[in-house]
């Protein structure tokens, strides 16, 4: 061969080799840079917010229709889930859940969150995201992996669905994390949601729902049930539906010891049966405290404060929250008044008083509702000056509220405790609370004047249903009013009371509709009887369903 | 045999010729034909950009402590149908349509490609769909849709009228936002 001749087959060796390159060089170009658009990122961005959205909106309409379904639930079937361990009663519209202690522990908020989960499960399972990937070029990127073997490919069927199924999967794997019903709002917490963001995979979007609902109030099923278990418990049928009336929009009917009830609350329809006579079930009193599904463990709080310009009207304040209720929540407060008082300034609580603290707690341990004890202080020596012209109950219950709100405590209601002298003086003490205040949960009498006028003063001021107790040691006080006789005689306290014990009380008394109690205690001297009313109170309108259980 | 050449030219000059000129057509193929050479669009075209904000928007619209989510999940009863077929009309006549165009915004609700509900009137070619899907009382997962059914609106622009509706200033802002992203004028 001629050396200049090589020329052409070198030509054209060479020109394979450099087009070869330049494609391979090019398509890889390609491949790595096909959504390296101007925008590509910023649309990602835009679409991952939105179908983050359009996920929210479909989460909070799925938890809305749960909790109406798992409520509509609750309230078909006495505050439990439609599986139930219960008996059932065959009424003229359908069954009632008897509740009973066959139906295992109580605790509707347990019921509630098990029920919810279950029902808002179905609704994610349910979802597919329509969440639509970019759509790449196929034809020429098939072409263009012709000439980069390394690229993976993708499926088939993965094509322009990948960020979608990301999308569903993400949706199908939220879980309720949290949920609390505080004054009628229940809000929910769900696991957080990672979108990943198209084109950007070291990107995620995460969201933290929490949605909020109002007039929704679990804790109406725990009302009604520690209604139930003061007025029904070992009560008459017709007694136990005349107290649900008095409380409730109530249509109930009995049949001997049983009684249906189905109590009208928000639209809906509390539909249950209980026998008098039966032992209720367990109650979960964790829940009932909380009013959510946290447990709570704090510590006995007893909070005192002397005279400030804010409470001029007395010498100093105490207030005492069990460790159950000291998590926050709504509970029941009572006001004991002392009587004349030189200077002591722990009367009835805190270190030197009486103990009171100790009675409430042992009541829980009982399974009683806690209570929160406040006690004003005033050092006065007369009736005649103590809890006077300058006492202002509604001052005091304000201070009472700003002081319980510090600790996320509402008031469900307040009761009022007079001893000795704060209950001597128809202008002052007890007297002058129930002449400004008509919405008094309880008024009680320790060891104090009786007669017809201070019987009548009652009468005249407070509500035919308000809870009345007495108890006083039948001493005779010179120069004091004590006609015992008069004084239950006005106030139609005539009648024994069933249960009694003998070995504390000479009687016990009270009127037709059981409200207004009277005890005559034996042997007990003035200054101990407010620890026995207390105790009277506590067991006769805080007992919840009177089971002895642990408390956490 | 001239004196450039040799007894081996034929065997090898031919074939070089005839490779090379595969050679040429292959990549001139490749590069021209196939578009290897050619640069892609630099700009994401207008048919990525979509969104539902308006949907969202009308879905949350409140009438008598109701919104429109809850009617739509609630359709197979009577009366949330009687308050849909009431209410929504009002809402879609309020929503921003094409100037001098034969056009009518749609809201329909589909359960497994099956329309349980159609809203509006079809008059062509569809624009600005938006589509979520939502949960019903009865568990199922309906699928809803709002779009602008326009007559002779082409997809190089349509001028949008002045709004004139009773929707909240925020729904009027995510609107105005929603015809710039599609693109259009």
């Amino acid at each position: 061969m001629n050396k200049k001749a090589i020329f052409l087959p070198l030509f054209v060796i060479a020109t394979l080799v450099i087009l070869t390159t330049m494609a391979f060089t090019i398509s890889q170009v390609k491949i790595f840079r096909q959504d390296d658009k101007v925008g590509v990122r910023a649309v990602s961005l835009l679409k991952t917010y939105d179908e983050a959205e359009n996920d929210l909106l479909y989460l909070e309409q799925s938890l809305k229709f749960s909790k109406d379904s798992v409520l509509d639930e609750l309230y078909a079937n006495g505050g439990y889930l439609k599986i139930n361990n219960c008996n059932k009663i065959v009424g003229d519209d359908g069954f009632y859940t008897l509740f009973d202690s066959s139906c295992g522990e109580f605790s509707v908020n347990d019921n509630f969150f098990n029920g919810l989960s279950s029902e808002f499960s179905i609704y994610t399972n349910n979802f597919k995201s329509n969440y639509n990937d970019f759509k790449l070029d196929i034809a020429s990127t098939e072409w263009f992996l012709f000439w980069s073997p390394g690229v993976p490919k993708i499926v088939e069927s993965e094509r322009g669905s990948i960020f979608n199924r990301v999308s569903t999967e993400a949706v199908k794997n939220i879980k309720i994390s949290d949920m609390t019903n505080k004054n009628n709002i229940l809000s929910i917490v769900l696991s957080d949601i990672n979108f990943k963001v198209e084109n950007s995979l070291q990107s995620t979007y995460t969201v933290h729902p929490k949605f909020e609902f109002n007039d929704v109030d679990i804790n109406f099923f725990n009302k009604v049930y520690k209604l139930v278990a003061v007025s029904c418990k070992n009560k008459e049928a017709s007694d136990c539906i005349l107290k649900l009336k008095e409380r409730y929009d109530v249509i109930a009917s009995s049949s001997g010891d049983v009684v249906k009830v189905k109590v009208l609350n928000n639209g809906r329809i509390f539909r249950f049966a209980v026998n008098v006579k039966s032992s209720f079930p367990k109650i979960d009193i964790v829940n009932i405290l909380e009013n959510n599904n946290k447990v709570c463990a704090n510590k006995d709080l007893l909070l005192s404060s002397k005279q400030d310009s804010s409470m001029s009207f007395m010498d100093g304040l105490k207030i005492f929250i069990p460790g159950e209720a000291a998590c926050g929540g709504t509970y029941p407060v009572i006001i004991q008044l002392h009587g004349l008082n030189k200077n002591e300034f722990n009367v009835f609580l805190g270190s030197g008083g009486r103990d009171m603290e100790n009675i409430v707690k042992q009541n829980i341990i009982r399974g009683g509702y806690p209570v929160i004890l406040v006690e004003p202080v005033n050092f006065k020596e007369s009736s005649a000056d103590l809890w006077t012209v300058n006492f202002d109950y509604s001052v005091l219950r304000d201070i009472t509220e700003k002081k319980l709100r510090e600790h996320n405590i509402n008031i469900e209601h307040v009761s009022i405790i007079a001893h000795s002298g704060a209950g001597c003086d128809l202008r002052n003490g007890v007297y002058k609370v129930l002449r400004s205040e008509r919405n008094l949960h309880l008024v009680g009498l320790e060891d104090t004047c009786y007669s017809e006028a201070y019987a009548k003063e009652i009468i005249r001021n407070l509500p035919q249903s308000t809870f009345f107790i007495s108890v006083h040691n039948g001493e005779k006080w010179q120069g004091s009013p004590r006609d015992f006789g008069s004084f239950e005689e006005a106030l139609s306290i005539n009648t024994n009371k069933e249960i009694c014990d003998s070995n504390k009380y000479n009687y016990c008394k009270k009127n037709s509709d059981g409200n207004r109690l009277m005890f005559y205690a034996k042997n007990v001297d003035h200054y101990s009887i407010p620890n026995i009313l207390l105790s009277e109170t506590l067991s006769e309108e805080y007992a919840l369903f009177r089971q002895p259980h642990s408390v956490v | 045999m001239n004196k450039k050449g040799d007894f081996g030219y034929p065997w090898y000059f031919w074939p070089s010729l005839v490779l090379l000129l595969i050679l040429l057509i292959f990549f001139t193929l490749t590069f021209f034909t196939l578009g290897l050479a050619k640069s892609g669009e630099n700009v994401i075209p207008q048919t990525d950009l979509s969104d539902s904000i308006t949907l969202r928007n009308i879905l949350r619209t409140e009438f008598e402590g109701l919104n429109i989510a809850d009617l739509v999940g609630d359709i197979s009863s009577d009366s949330s149908l009687i308050k849909l077929k009431y209410n929504l009309p009002k809402l879609l006549t309020s929503l921003p349509k094409p100037d001098n165009k034969i056009s009518s915004w749609n809201f329909v609700v589909a359960d497994d490609k099956k329309e349980i509900l159609h809203l509006g009137d079809m008059f062509g070619k569809s624009y600005y769909v938006q589509n979520i899907l939502l949960p019903a009382r009865s568990k199922k997962v309906y699928n809803v849709f709002l779009y602008l059914s326009c007559a002779s609106c082409g997809d190089g622009g349509i001028v949008v009228k002045t709004i004139n509706n009773n929707l909240s200033p925020e729904t009027l802002v995510e609107q105005s936002k929603d015809v710039k992203s599609g693109g259009l004028e």
